[in-house]
């Protein structure tokens, strides 16, 4: 449930550069187990995301002094977690360029919430659209991934991935372009027309 | 937002457009009725809507959960550096060592140094951290001696600083905890929790203490406890076995009985479990962990039985729930104040 608002987190912020210990706590257990959950998506290796979360969180500690106040708490810790997990990805391979590994990262998968579709489609459709989703470049999965499982906006997301606004949004609109190309040589989306959820 | 702003829009446009996604991800009253108005005033878009919400709602990521020995190893690093990082304006409660401090500067027109050192020790004496969390949240907290607390919503907790020197370890608890305690080999540091007028005295083990409406509840899941009113004269000690409950009434009584403890636990995970609970109780519930007040139009209303096990749960989704169950009609007021009717 996301009841905690960004306000919320940007006041803990500020409590936290005031030097409340009680509220690095609460950035700690608030935001570890998601930069773990983002780290795994773009490294296999978990010494190699947990370091890193130690890492920012230490970063945090020593540069109390120096940080300024953010407004979106989230977006900022998601950034310096990314370029930290770069830098240690590209230690790690000393002769490959600091890029996110190609494979399997970022993989999107059909809601399993959506039980109406797992009961109602073969296997072979749901393989299928699995296929789709893999297919896409691994930065088009991460801004997605970003977009529709963080929500953040498009700015944050630019922020995080280090390039502008507009490229966000062209690579967010071209991956849905690219799973209705893939996608449209069978009648899923009048499939899963009928299975929308109503929203409420 | 104009409508016409959309008329043009294709589904990848719908699927780039933040008020779309709010709607389809998060729908409220407000997004609600925008779309559902929209949708009835152009009904030639309702192929690229109905894609947009499909291919919106069918993406969904696998969560990797951090190991919870991960997440207390790197707590237990951090927590180590804080000391020396945060070495000064640390969240105490200051009371104490304020009026000590006005009677130091008494003393300090006599002797500065005298003062100043008296000074140092207060403050090494009383370190008391508090946490707290919000209404609807629940926090995981780590102690100093590795032991585990999950404090329920709109709840406090103040500890000690659980030093060597000081002997034992104390904790004083507001609203509702689950307690995993790290036993203490030598048994030179006994555990105890204070709720209202409850002593508990812990001797390795998981619980959970319920305080939030000054009556409270102790629900034993492993171990041993052993719990005083220290408000009775008596000071009879009681021990509980696993899988007791123990709750506190006004006055001295006290009733025991046996539980399913999981049914205790469950809002640990987010999860409510109501089991022939009256609308009234239900209520108060929602009041003490969401802030959120619930009228009843119907006098007869508040006896209802309610039965429901609710995952990932809040007060919205109790809410729904009540409202499905007995058919009745639920009106929001405002931010925080709900009314149920016939």
């Amino acid at each position: 449930m996301a009841l905690r608002s960004w306000e919320g987190d940007s006041a803990t912020w500020q409590l936290f550069l005031e030097g409340n210990r009680d509220a690095f706590a609460t950035l700690y257990a608030s935001f570890a187990p998601l930069l773990y959950n983002y780290g795994c998506k773009q490294c296999a290796d978990p010494r190699l995301v947990e370091d890193c979360i130690q890492d920012v969180f230490e970063y945090l500690l020593d540069h109390r002094t120096r940080l300024s106040p953010v407004d979106n708490v989230r977006a900022y810790l998601l950034k310096a977690y990314r370029r930290a997990l770069l830098r240690k990805i590209s230690n790690v391979r000393k002769n490959i360029p600091a890029a996110l590994p190609d494979d399997a990262c970022f993989e999107a998968v059909i809601s399993p919430e959506s039980a109406l579709i797992a009961r109602q489609s073969n296997l072979h459709r749901r393989e299928k659209v699995k296929h789709a989703l893999r297919e896409l470049p691994p930065r088009m999965k991460e801004a997605l991934f970003l977009r529709f499982y963080e929500n953040l906006s498009f700015d944050d997301i630019a922020a995080i991935m280090d390039i502008d606004q507009r490229s966000v949004y062209k690579m967010i609109y071209k991956a849905f372009d690219k799973l209705r190309q893939q996608l449209a040589d069978f009648p899923l989306w009048t499939l899963l027309a009928l299975l929308v959820r109503l929203p409420g | 937002m104009e409508w016409k702003d959309y008329a043009d829009f294709t589904v990848a446009d719908f699927l780039a457009d933040d008020f779309f996604m709010e709607w389809v991800l998060r729908p409220n009253d407000e997004n609600q009725v925008f779309w559902q108005d929209w949708q009835q005033h152009y009904p030639e878009k309702q192929a690229i809507i109905t894609e947009a919400k499909a291919m919106l709602l069918s993406l969904e990521y696998n969560r990797h959960n951090m190991p919870a020995e991960s997440y207390d190893r790197i707590w237990h690093a951090l927590h180590d550096k804080m000391g020396n990082a945060m070495p000064e304006t640390m969240h105490y409660d200051r009371s104490h060592h304020r009026r000590r401090w006005r009677k130091a500067a008494i003393f300090s027109g006599v002797c500065g140094m005298l003062a100043l050192g008296a000074f140092w020790l207060f403050k090494q004496q009383d370190k008391r951290a508090v946490y707290t969390s919000q209404f609807g949240e629940n926090r995981r907290l780590l102690l100093p001696d590795s032991s585990i607390v999950i404090l329920g919503p709109h709840s406090a907790l103040k500890a000690t600083a659980f030093s060597r020197k000081a002997g034992a370890r104390e904790v004083w608890l507001d609203g509702e905890a689950y307690f995993m305690i790290k036993p203490d080999p030598h048994n030179a540091q006994p555990f105890m929790v204070h709720a209202g007028k409850l002593d508990i005295e812990v001797l390795g083990t998981e619980f959970n203490v319920n305080n939030y409406n000054g009556r409270p509840q102790v629900v034993l899941h492993s171990g041993r406890v052993a719990l005083r009113d220290n408000s009775s004269r008596k000071k009879e000690r009681i021990v509980m076995e696993p899988g007791e409950l123990i709750e506190y009434s006004t006055g001295n009584h006290y009733t025991r009985k046996k539980v399913t403890t999981e049914k205790y636990l469950a809002w640990v995970n987010h999860t409510l479990v109501f089991d022939n609970a009256s609308l009234e109780e239900v209520a108060a519930q929602l009041q003490n962990k969401y802030g959120i007040q619930v009228l009843f139009a119907d006098s007869t209303l508040p006896r209802e039985q309610f039965s429901a096990t609710l995952e990932q749960a809040d007060h919205t989704v109790v809410l729904k729930a009540i409202k499905e169950a007995f058919g009745i009609q639920l009106t929001q007021q405002d931010d925080h104040t709900f009314l149920l009717s016939r």
